[in-house]
């Protein structure tokens, strides 16, 4: 397989350049960090070997580059936490406090990978399997998570007064 | 397993939350999205990469470099012991 050239580069940025920057901002709660994880995943895109890949599977994949370049600054993230962060629970990523719109509140209160985790199944549409590869995670593991994840949605959501309580 | 049992939702509360996403994912940011033009990425890319292979060509050379200036100290070193009973004879 080769490599895109530019004119399908230039394609597959215009069809999915905005979606992935979304996901990766409600995810991170910060523009700047969205910023450069789109750019970084666009320039990893061009190193790859996708050149026979359709529309769909091109998405998927700069999604999984995305979800890749997430999952490794998490891992980063916990790596240079301190002891006493640690010990004190504070493992959350900063959220900007720009981070906006009524709407995303409630949003902002779960762990970033809950975010991901709903976005990729909800948004996206992505199967078990494919979340489980995007945020390497087991795919066995997923089922339990996005429960946990949609659970705690629902909470937030119910504390709000945006949803009634089951 | 437990607390996947504990947190199933019933249809409606699946649709709910269908429905918050979706609303979530067409809100677009107080900020807007500002990324840049595709070419734009497209040189981007081309350079980061020529960095890249240059960095890999170089890797070998900056890692001999302390070696280099090693060797060069040492041969000083052996230069300056060799033509010091000449220097010091100079000298006197």
């Amino acid at each position: 397989m080769a490599r895109l050239d530019e004119r399908a580069f230039a394609a597959c940025y215009q069809h999915n350049s905005r979606a992935l920057w979304s996901y990766l901002y409600r995810v991170t709660g910060k523009p700047s960090d969205a910023d450069d994880l789109v750019q970084e995943a666009f320039c990893r895109l061009l190193q790859a070997e996708v050149g026979g890949l359709g529309d769909e599977e091109l998405r998927r994949y700069v999604f999984r580059i995305g979800s890749n370049l997430l999952a490794d600054r998490w891992r980063r993230a916990t790596q240079e936490a301190s002891w006493l962060d640690r010990l004190r629970g504070v493992t959350e990523s900063h959220v900007d406090p720009e981070y906006d719109d009524t709407v995303s509140r409630e949003f902002v209160a779960l762990k970033p990978r809950e975010r991901a985790l709903l976005w990729l199944a909800y948004v996206e549409g992505e199967s078990h399997e494919e979340i489980a590869a995007a945020l390497g995670l087991s795919r066995g593991s997923i089922k339990v998570l996005l429960s946990r994840a949609r659970g705690r949605l629902r909470d937030q959501l119910v504390a709000k007064g945006l949803t009634a309580r089951a | 397993m437990v607390e996947w049992l504990l947190h199933s939702m019933s249809a409606d509360e699946e649709r709910e939350i269908a429905a918050y996403m979706s609303k979530l994912a067409a809100a677009t940011p107080r900020h807007g999205i500002r990324l840049p033009a595709a070419d734009v990425m497209w040189v981007k890319a081309q350079m980061l990469e020529r960095w890249e292979s240059e960095r890999r060509v170089q890797a070998p050379l900056d890692a001999i470099e302390p070696f280099q200036i090693g060797a060069g100290l040492v041969a000083a070193g052996i230069l300056l012991f060799w033509s010091l009973p000449a220097l010091l004879r100079v000298i006197s």
